[in-house]
């Protein structure tokens, strides 16, 4: 007698193959049974959103992904419950209640407040009323929060965040006088804190000099003679920018100096022209050079400008 | 019928199922793998060559460290490891290995616990590569004349009519003295470098807190070119070079904090610490230069540069937030600081036995910093936030205030400095301290969904000590307008006015602070009177028929210091955006300043500041696969000064000091105006283009010109015949880029670079200026940077 399989002739078959095919997606469609890909409590996005559209599961590349630490968030606690977004059938699917990217339309502080509930402090417990803030800018303006990388906080990147608005300070690093800015040495948030600060122009320090003291250390003194626009602001003096005069200065010597000294004692030497030059460089120029004029100008002998503490250096050529 | 499989089949089915499973377990691992690569931190190594074709100082500044010809090593590493049981992590990155502004970072520790971190990070900054000096032992703190002083001396002996003691002329000598260093000048590179290690330490703390400690310490290592000025001859006439000054600088800086967060209130409270320390207290350098008093095998001069002193910083800080409510927000800190220094003096002159030591042997410096502010921002309504504050930064300078002689420079003799009540040579320190005051406060409001306003106002209240004036204050409002014309365009418009009003401005008041009164006594006649540290002094000059100052006053009357003084300052700025359709995005802005200050419109000194800025930019996003980018920079920069030229003594009349005031032959209203123009045009051009999944490709072309010019106008009578034009300063650069990344297999990509950078310049300054064109400042040689670089780079990126 053969032997009767009970049921339907091709249900091992069936069977077998349903076997293959669900073990086959189920990476894929795991989530379809509620299986978390990244965060805790993702399944109802990563349901769909499961592919590198939007970088969406690249939040797992980030700090954003880490689900060891217990604060990580997940989707809906940036993006909202979305409802209607996850339940509608069919065209037409309304957007998730918080989107970030170019051209939303959820407004920058509602945008603001998914960061803000957890990144109120440090470094942001300035922002509002901030000046950024009070531009209407939104933190997803600046940060990449699904890429591995947010470029505004690497070196060699930041600038382009920067200066996608900050166009004259882009033009100014170009100039022969520059920080390092575009090198990728020195960066925007060396000096300035986007996010609000206390000090002048979003300075992380109180005030300007404080600001550059931090790697002109040597220029802080307090020295025995102080020369008074360098202890009142160097901006008086230099752009920080970049700048077409050496030293980042907003005018080159001894035109600058002449901002503030045009007798003191070289009373004898009048407006500073081509006849100083002398005459190899300018034809009918006198027949030696100034001193004050060539090479660093009045910075030939007062060398000490940003103040000296020799005791003879009261006129910082010590 | 009923329907039985065989028992064969029925095996070969399940097989069959089996093996499917087996098949399909490929797959499943292939999407598990998916996923995982969709949500693994990717990493790469990148590995190479480059080539630069020539070395240029100008070229490899700063960052690049490509200031020498020849090949160099491509190495830059990025890789990031997060474990996926856990929030352990670890982050390297590394650039430029294989340069001098190579840097490394690496972080790591467990997210929401604790935290470690390093870093390293060189910076290269190339002064020159054209300097030359004839000193010996350039890049220490002593520099000596070639053949020692006496050889030189002997050149002098050679000047017509001069004997060693008693010279003809002092430009004589120099002359020839000084043509007989450029045959003995030497080539020095004057560079510097930083290298900056720091640590840092984060630990999450229960209860809403979380501490941290940050360490750095950066050395700074080189030569910088400083001014080394000599005395040429007896009182008055001196000389000057540039000289390479040893720098070899430390700077640590401390860093702790602790900070809590909760719901409502952020707080940190942290100590902040910066101690400068110099290896270095002097520089000193043979003298170069004859002088009477340098008595050629008795005592040679030698001069003596103060090197910045080692100092400190010391600063405690409090801040923190407090949302009253979801409208409304209280932020504030306060900061309380001390600067402190007192490295040993340096004696007044660096020959022993003629002057007594200063009063004191160090300075014992000190600095007190106080910085306090506080914030209110609310929401007022539904369409209207206020934002207003108020800021109080104070600095008490509390150095001790003595008397010090001051020589000019280094000196053999005292003899023609005295050292009496009259003397212009005793001068005491004047330390400065300033209070700034700032309340400001600015309203946004919504005047329809497509319309906001912003509105503000600040009041800027400083006060200072040992300056001309013993304080201002300056109004400044605001007004900005933005509005959406429709989804896809944009602009604003905004507008800055500030009035700062000085007090009384008094230039001979620091003065009076430094010089003492029998000096300041003989700078105007008598019986006119002047009150000096709160004492009635009678003048003591003569009058004459040019000499009739009724006060002491040093400087030019009418001389305006420009950060003191009145000035009405206008600031407008335009900006629009569009976005002409879904593949052009276009921005526009254009911005306008005005300064003026009125008392040196009628005096001297910086009279006018303006400028304006006009960029365009564009983006445009072709295809998918290919976007390019455009950008247009303008910016022009003027200063109106307003000069004088004051007669030599040579003139008849002769001037003195004391002609200085009241004397209009010495000083005419205005001589003339030094208009000073800075512009520049800078423009970018790039492009990017995604081949296929396989190769990428692009290029960037920036340019960038600058020209500094110099004009005078209206200039007067007594100099009118001798000014002549003064060339301008110019700069162009050119930079081209092109990259291309090829893929070569699943993880590794070849990547290409070739860049070519070409800079031209010219600078009055150096250019044309040989070793002798001043006699009492000797040339460097130095040129203004002029470069064609190429650069050409091959490297494999494996990405894991």
């Amino acid at each position: 007698m053969k032997q009767k399989y009970p049921g339907h002739p091709f249900a091992a078959m069936l069977l077998g193959v349903a076997l293959a095919l669900g073990v086959a997606v189920t990476a894929q469609a795991a989530t379809a049974s509620g299986k978390d890909l990244v965060l805790k409590g993702d399944a109802k996005c990563t349901s769909c959103h499961d592919q590198d559209e939007k970088s969406v599961m690249a939040i797992g590349k980030t700090r954003h992904g880490a689900t060891g630490d217990s604060r990580t968030p997940t989707c809906t606690n940036c993006h909202g419950d979305s409802v209607k977004h996850i339940e509608h059938k069919g065209g037409n699917r309304p957007l998730p209640d918080r989107t970030f990217t170019k051209g939303t339309t959820t407004p920058a502080e509602v945008r603001n407040e998914a960061c803000l509930s957890c990144h109120k402090g440090g470094a942001r417990y300035q922002w509002a009323g901030s000046q950024h803030e009070g531009q209407g800018l939104a933190c997803t303006t600046c940060h990449k929060v699904h890429n591995q990388h947010d470029s505004v906080r690497a070196k060699e990147t930041q600038t382009e965040t920067c200066f996608s608005c900050h166009k004259e300070q882009r033009a100014q690093s170009l100039r022969q006088s520059h920080h390092p800015i575009q090198e990728g040495k020195v960066v925007c948030s060396n000096c300035h804190n986007p996010h609000g600060s206390s000090g002048p122009k979003l300075l992380h320090k109180n005030t300007v000099p404080e600001t550059c003291f931090t790697c002109h250390a040597e220029k802080r003194g307090p020295f025995l003679w102080e020369h008074p626009p360098v202890s009142d602001n160097c901006t008086n003096c230099h752009t920080p920018h970049g700048s077409n005069n050496v030293a980042l200065l907003k005018n080159r010597p001894p035109y600058l100096c002449a901002s503030c000294h045009i007798a003191g004692g070289h009373s004898t030497t009048g407006i500073r022209n081509g006849t100083d030059l002398g005459a190899g460089v300018v034809v009918g120029g006198a027949a030696t050079a100034a001193p004050q004029m060539v090479g660093k100008a009045c910075l030939n002998c007062h060398t000490q400008i940003h103040g000296s503490n020799h005791p003879s250096g009261a006129r910082f050529a010590r | 019928m009923k329907h039985a499989i065989e028992k064969r089949f029925s095996r070969t089915v399940l097989a069959a199922s089996i093996a499917a499973i087996g098949l399909s377990v490929p797959l499943v691992a292939q999407a598990e793998d998916d996923a995982q690569n969709l949500t693994t931190p990717d990493s790469q190594v990148e590995v190479g060559v480059g080539n630069v074709s020539s070395g240029s100082y100008k070229f490899g500044d700063y960052g690049r460290g490509m200031q020498r010809s020849g090949a160099h090593l491509i190495g830059n590493a990025r890789t990031s490891m997060r474990s996926s049981d856990n929030a352990t992590y670890l982050d390297l990155v590394a650039r430029n290995l294989g340069l001098d502004s190579r840097s490394v970072s690496i972080k790591g520790g467990e997210q929401g616990n604790y935290g470690l971190s390093f870093e390293y990070d060189e910076l290269m900054k190339l002064h020159s590569d054209t300097f030359m000096s004839p000193y010996n032992g350039m890049g220490s703190t002593v520099l000596t004349a070639p053949g020692g002083l006496a050889a030189w001396a002997a050149t002098i002996d050679t000047t017509p009519g001069g004997a060693i003691n008693a010279p003809v002329a002092a430009t004589n000598v120099t002359s020839v003295m000084m043509t007989a260093l450029a045959a003995n000048m030497k080539a020095f590179n004057v560079s510097t470098k930083r290298k900056g290690t720091a640590l840092g330490v984060t630990k999450q703390l229960a209860g809403g807190w979380d501490v941290a400690v940050n360490y750095k310490r950066e050395e700074k290592d080189g030569t910088k070119l400083t001014g080394a000025p000599f005395q040429i001859a007896d009182k008055g006439s001196r000389g000057t070079l540039l000289a390479p000054e040893p720098i070899n600088y430390t700077t640590d800086l401390f860093d702790v904090l602790a900070r809590y967060a909760d719901e409502k209130l952020q707080a940190q409270v942290s100590y902040h610490a910066s101690l400068f320390n110099n290896a270095n207290q002097s520089l000193t350098f043979d003298n170069l230069y004859y002088h009477a008093n340098s008595v050629v095998g008795a005592s040679t001069l030698t001069g003596a540069l103060g090197q910045m002193p080692d100092n400190q910083f010391h600063q405690v800080n409090a801040s923190g937030g407090y949302s009253l409510s979801k409208e409304t927000r209280l932020t504030g800190s306060l900061s309380i600081g001390r600067m402190t220094q007192n490295d040993a003096f340096l004696p007044y002159i660096t020959t022993a036995g003629i002057l007594a030591a200063p009063p004191v042997a160090s300075l014992n410096g000190k600095v007190d910093t106080t910085h306090a502010d506080i914030k209110l921002h609310t929401k007022l309504m539904h369409d209207a936030a206020l934002t207003a504050g108020y800021k109080y930064d104070d600095r008490q300078n509390r150095t001790a205030v003595n008397t010090y002689f001051y020589m000019p420079a280094d000196n053999n003799s005292a003899a023609t400095y005295p050292n009496n009540a009259t003397s212009s040579n005793n001068r005491r320190n004047t330390p400065l301290s300033k209070t700034q005051q700032v309340l400001y406060a600015d309203l946004d409001y919504e005047l329809s969904k497509a319309t906001q306003l912003k509105l503000g106002y600040d009041f800027d209240k400083i006060t200072h000590t040992n300056e001309p004036t013993s304080g201002d204050t300056e109004h400044t409002v605001k007004a900005e307008v933005k509005h959406s014309f429709s989804d896809t365009a944009s602009g604003g418009l905004a507008f800055a006015h500030s009035d700062r009003n000085a007090d009384t401005y008094n230039g001979a008041a620091p003065l009076f602070a430094t010089y003492q009164s029998g000096y300041l006594a003989g700078l105007c006649v008598a019986p006119n009177t002047f009150l000096y540290n709160g004492v009635v002094t009678a003048c003591t000059g003569v009058a004459s028929a040019t000499s009739a100052a009724t006060i002491p006053f040093l400087d030019t009357p009418a001389l305006m210091k420009f950060f003191l003084t009145d000035r009405k300052r206008d600031k407008l700025r335009a900006y629009g955006n569009v976005a002409a359709g879904e593949k052009l995005d276009l921005q526009f802005g254009a911005s306008y300043y005005k300064e003026r200050y009125p008392d040196a419109e009628i005096g001297f000194g910086l009279a006018k500041a303006t400028g304006w800025t006009a960029n365009v930019d564009a983006n445009w996003a072709a295809t998918e696969a290919v976007n390019g980018m455009f950008f247009a920079s303008f910016e022009d920069y003027s200063t109106d000064q307003n000069g004088h030229n004051g007669a030599s003594s040579a003139t008849a009349p002769a001037i003195t000091t004391l002609d200085r005031q009241n004397n209009t032959v010495a000083f005419d209203p205005l001589t003339g105006t030094t208009v000073r123009t800075d512009r520049s045009l800078t423009l970018g051009l790039g492009f990017k283009v995604k081949q296929d999944d396989s190769f990428d490709w692009g290029g960037n072309f920036t340019h960038t010109n600058t020209a500094g010019s110099t004009r005078f106008k209206d200039i007067g009578s007594r100099i009118a015949a001798t000014v002549l034009p003064v060339p301008d300063a110019v700069s162009r650069l050119n930079r081209l880029e092109l990259f291309g990344k090829y893929k070569v297999q699943k993880g590794v990509t070849l990547n290409v670079k070739y860049a070519y950078e070409q800079y031209n310049s010219t600078d009055w300054a150096w250019d044309g200026q040989t070793y002798t064109s001043s006699t009492t400042f000797i040339g460097t040689g130095m040129t203004s940077p002029d470069y064609r670089v190429h650069v050409l780079g091959a490297s494999l990126t494996y990405k894991f």
